[in-house]
């Protein structure tokens, strides 16, 4: 193929970027690349589309730098669709009329979904799940139609139960509505699962509180007329059943967009798609195709890794490379919904195959391997991928088959224990790195995951193998004799799981004996905190005795939290959200004597804005006096446990959920943690309390409560996971006594429980077997380190006050009693706030 | 930002080489280890530290501003202190309470941010009294 000058690329998704990227990183200046997106906005990550609902941005998702790419000579036009194709001409019209002359036509058009033609499919409300602005107009239909319809639910429906489809009813159940899946076929998945791991599947999916619909063939898609406009109603089944819906996903396949390439007379495959050769050409030597709009050996791609190994390959065959792409197979590993699904080779049953299976339907697992003449053809796992880089290695012959039942039992061998996997296995199927090639930059000096990323471009797909990834790099560098560093800081060589260890089983309660005895130096601010929590979490003592008390940061120095004018706010505990009018008019009149500012927090209780170092003693007296106490606002500790009014008023209650909330908060008050902790409880199902977005949070149900766990708002949110349900009031408390104390134990520093949870190797099964099983041994320990907190919790506050020495610390100037600063105050909306920062004085 | 209300009375006298005034803040024992204290030293709010000894180096006690450069807000004794490097040079630090920068508290230095720095004031021990060095005015 002779240097082309004008390169034209006709789509610019996923597969279309990374060509336009990997040819100019070859070709640099000699090639002039002119890119055409239908799409308003250049390539993104469809892969994790999903997570655009969990609060990843445009941006986030972005995956086309346009200025690095510009400057190195690549044109873009974006919101432009290509009309047509004149190969005589070697020229492509646009939508606008303009017309481009190419040397070379890159078609990377990708699919569209499959919308089946049944009556009404086109109504309002009903959509596809493919590009971000699909993504948009879903949610503010949602949003729209939520507000019409009040109190009432609303019930979103998604027409095939294939990956993408269980993908968009999750996001719909996100969006809060109660969600169906109908699929034709007798099974979810079924182009890719057999019968029995489809049913495995589905259990997991009723767990999530999704109706599956089998069998359901949708005869027509109904709408009525609200408030004067059409709005889709819900499906009619062929057999006359009905399913309401507020919203219609479909998700029923995917059609290659082949047309532009038909209608200039490329040959078309039978299944649709523009047939190329293992160069990537099309019948018309100028004109190549890649991605999911390909046809190659027959069949059509649906997914990322094919159509990158393709514009590689692509892009080396431009540039004088002979590089082919002859085919690549289906395996795919995913986490779908939290569930990890997995299949490779032969996923049929066929006849004349042995089959090795697995089936554990308490723990919704099922493993089936597929073989032939002693050699592993193909399989399926459900619910735990383990072992799918040594299975999948041996069905395409990469290594041998040995020890297969072994490692299709979940908790049987690990790789390791069978053989090392060969280089030449793949890692990543996404962008196809091998493990040879992690290796290699391993050597080249990569030493941490962050670099090997981006030096081998592993785990920047959809990050299904980062966690292979991790042990690869951690079992290569202590191959090579290089220690994974896991220390604290430069004044100790442990992790904080390691240091909390030793503090508990050498009883140290002083700062003098954990530095002398494991650290080094004076300590920083990273680890004189972390002790200060750990001792905290095991001995319960006043955090500003002794040497603990040069320990405490910011806030825990004056048990108050600092703002940015070095004031401070009193937070007292509000349980369950529960005020009395006495306290709330002191509270006010507290305020008004030492001019705070009042705000009412996000977390059912109230802040006081503005006192001194010194104010501080003498608001807490009368806080107390009050009957209140501290709040622990300013610690890595409890917050509040916050709660909806529950069946004592609300007409919808099944539980009494303020004297709950109460009882928790008042059991964990306290408790000091590696992060702060938030907790919630709800009367009902209808959850006002929003539970789910807590550390632990718990709904009422009619016979007990539902315990949620590793939930939390901020930056990055994250929904808590049902762990169990219908517990009687004491299971539920020690439940969550031993989450608690076994997340204080091993959690790193400043990890709230999400983040901890979700490096739990084995997940809400592991955590199971620890707390509820008792797999470690360890229940007794924590049930009686929990019992000790409960037992010597004491106010800080009151602690402070009941001994004049303590109380005497809270002086501004140690030699100056009387003398105090004054911060520079102006007024807003009635209130005393900070002056704003560079405000002269 | 910060104006003082009311100036403490002070006793101070004259340092031989004339440079300094020490001015009298407390008894020692009423500083305790690793935990700072704010004193007024001549109308200006000073953070004084006192250091615990630890490997091969001995209790050392230092002074600094109290007001955080990057703020503006009186806190600096209310920082954690701590220490960089390994012997023979291990430095003491402090960090901001509010933006957790880390200063060298012999010299000042700000450790994160180069246009950061901390007045730094001599202090000694005498009595069993703490003093603190106020810059004299040259009329
Ligand atoms: C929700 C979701 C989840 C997925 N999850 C996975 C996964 O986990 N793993 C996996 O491997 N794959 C997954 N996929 C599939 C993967 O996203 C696709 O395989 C990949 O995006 C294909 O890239 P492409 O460039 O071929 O097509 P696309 O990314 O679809 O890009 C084609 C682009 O061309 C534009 N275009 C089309 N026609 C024209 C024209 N005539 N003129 C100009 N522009 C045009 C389109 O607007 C589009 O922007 C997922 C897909 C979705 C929707
Ligand atoms: C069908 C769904 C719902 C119904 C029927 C419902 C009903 C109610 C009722 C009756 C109350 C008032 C209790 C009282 O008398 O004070 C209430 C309060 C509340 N609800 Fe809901 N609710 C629903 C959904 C939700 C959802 C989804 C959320 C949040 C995600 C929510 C958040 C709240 C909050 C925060 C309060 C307390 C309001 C306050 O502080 O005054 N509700 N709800
Ligand atoms: S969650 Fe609470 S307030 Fe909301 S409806 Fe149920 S009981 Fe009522």
């Amino acid at each position: 193929m002779s240097d082309p000058q004008h390169v034209v690329v006709v789509g610019n998704g996923m597969v279309g970027q990374r060509f336009v990227e990997e040819l100019s990183s070859r070709a640099g200046s000699d090639v002039r690349v002119t890119v055409i997106g239908e799409e308003p906005v250049g390539a993104y990550d469809r892969v994790a589309l999903s997570s655009w609902f969990d609060g990843a941005t445009d941006a986030d998702l972005s995956l086309c730098d346009v200025d690095a790419l510009s400057a190195a000579g690549v044109e873009f036009r974006f919101g432009r669709r290509v009309d047509n194709i004149d190969r005589t001409q070697h020229s492509v019209v646009l939508d606008d009329g303009d017309r481009l002359g190419y040397d070379h036509l890159v078609l990377a058009t990708g699919s569209s979904p499959f919308v089946p033609p049944v009556p009404g499919h086109d109504a309002p409300g009903c959509f596809v799940y493919r590009t971000l602005e699909d993504l948009r107009a879903i949610r503010e239909w949602v949003q729209q139609r939520a507000a019409q319809c009040g109190d009432r639910e609303l019930s979103g429906v998604v027409v095939g139960g294939g990956l993408l489809g269980l993908e968009a009813a999750n996001a719909l159940k996100n969006l809060g509505t109660t969600t169906h899946v109908v699929e034709m076929a007798e099974r979810l998945m079924p182009q890719q699962l057999d019968v029995d791991a489809s049913a495995m599947l589905r259990r997991w999916v009723d767990s999530m509180d999704i109706t599956t619909h089998l069998g359901f063939a949708t005869q027509q898609i109904e709408s009525i007329d609200a408030a004067g406009t059409e709005v889709v109603s819900g499906l009619r089944g062929a057999d006359g059943s009905f399913i309401d819906a507020d919203i219609v996903v479909f998700s029923a396949g995917i059609r290659p967009r082949h047309q532009v390439a038909q209608e200039c007379g490329l040959d078309i495959g039978e299944r649709g798609g523009v047939v190329i050769d293992d160069t990537c050409t099309t019948v018309d030597p100028a004109i190549s195709a890649i991605g999911e709009v390909a046809c190659h050996g027959g069949r059509t791609f649906g997914l990322v890794g094919p159509g990158y190994a393709m514009a590689k390959a692509l892009a080396e065959q431009l540039t004088g490379g002979n590089a082919t792409f002859e085919g690549a197979d289906l395996s795919t590993k995913l986490k779908l919904l939290g569930v990890d699904v997995a299949s490779f080779g032969e996923t049929a049953v066929i006849e004349g195959h042995d089959q090795v299976v697995f089936a554990d339907p308490t723990t919704k697992v099922f493993r089936r391997v597929a073989m032939s003449d002693g050699a592993v053809v193909g399989g399926v796992l459900v619910g735990d991928a383990t072992n799918f880089d040594a299975l999948h290695a041996m069905s395409t012959g990469a290594m041998a088959s040995k020890n297969v039942a072994a490692l299709v039992l979940p908790d049987g061998l690990s790789v390791a224990d069978v053989a090392e996997l060969p280089d030449s296995v793949q890692l990543c199927s996404c962008n196809n790195v091998l493990r040879g090639d992690v290796k290699t930059a391993i050597d080249a000096g990569c030493q941490d995951l962050a670099s090997l990323k981006s030096e081998t471009t592993a785990g920047t797909g959809c990050g299904g193998c980062l966690p292979g990834l991790a042990a690869l790099l951690e079992s290569e560098l202590e191959q090579r004799g290089i220690e994974v560093d896991r220390s604290l800081c430069a004044h100790f060589a442990h992790s904080r799981q390691e240091l909390f260890d030793l503090v508990r089983f050498h009883r140290h309660t002083t700062w003098a004996e954990v530095i002398s005895a494991h650290g080094t130096g004076r300590g920083c601010e990273i680890c004189r905190p972390t002790v200060a929590s750990i001792l905290a979490s095991l001995s319960n003592g006043y955090v500003l005795d002794g040497d603990q008390a040069g320990l405490q940061d910011t806030n825990d120095h004056a048990l108050a939290n600092m703002q940015r004018n070095g004031t401070y706010s009193v937070v007292p505990r509000v349980p369950g959200g529960e005020i009395t009018p006495e306290q709330l008019i002191e509270l006010g009149a507290i305020a008004q004597d030492f001019d705070l500012y009042v705000k009412i927090t996000g977390a059912q209780r109230i802040d006081l804005f503005g006192a001194q170092l010194h104010e501080l003693p003498l608001i807490w007296r009368r806080v107390i006096d009050a009957g209140m106490e501290s709040g622990h606002a300013y610690g890595k500790a409890l917050r509040t446990v916050k709660s909806c009014v529950g069946d004592t008023w609300c007409r919808y209650g099944v539980q009494d959920s303020v004297t709950m909330a109460i009882e928790i908060e008042r059991r964990y008050r306290g408790l000091r943690a590696p992060h702060k902790l938030k907790s919630a409880v709800s009367g009902c199902t209808r959850e006002c309390a929003e539970a789910q977005s807590k550390d632990f949070g718990v709904i009422a149900t009619e016979v007990g409560w539902n315990l949620y766990l590793a939930g939390n708002g901020g930056r990055v949110p994250r929904h808590a996971e049902l762990f169990a349900a219908d517990l009687d009031d004491d299971t539920l408390i020690r439940t969550i006594d031993r989450f608690l104390m076994f997340y204080i134990r091993t959690a790193d520093r400043l990890e709230r429980t999400s983040t901890w949870f979700e490096k739990l190797d084995g997940g809400m099964e592991y955590l199971r077997s620890v707390i509820v099983d008792d797999a470690l041994g360890i229940c007794d320990e924590l049930d009686a380190d929990m019992a000790a907190h409960v037992e010597t919790y004491e106010c800080e506050w009151a602690a402070t006050l009941a001994d004049p020495a303590r109380a005497a610390e809270f002086v501004e100037f140690v030699n100056a009693p009387e003398a105090t600063s004054t911060p520079v105050w102006v007024t807003e909306r009635g209130q005393r706030i900070p002056a704003p920062a560079g405000a002269s004085t | 930002m910060t104006a003082i209300e009311q100036d403490p009375v002070t006793t101070s006298e004259s340092d031989s080489a004339g440079a300094v005034s020490w001015v009298t803040v407390c008894a020692a024992d009423r500083i305790r280890r690793d935990r700072g204290v704010a004193a007024l030293v001549a109308g200006q709010p000073v953070a004084i530290f006192r250091l615990s000894p630890v490997d091969a180096e001995p209790e050392e006690w230092c002074a600094v501003s109290h007001i955080d450069p990057d703020t503006g807000s009186p806190v600096m004794a209310r920082g954690l202190v701590g220490s960089v490097g390994n012997p023979p040079l291990v430095i003491p630090t402090v960090a901001s309470p509010i933006y957790k920068q880390r200063y060298n508290l012999r010299t000042g230095a700000c450790l994160d941010r180069a246009d950061l720095r901390l007045e730094t004031f001599p202090v000694r021990l005498h009595d069993g009294q703490v003093e603190v060095g106020a810059p004299v005015m040259s009329a």
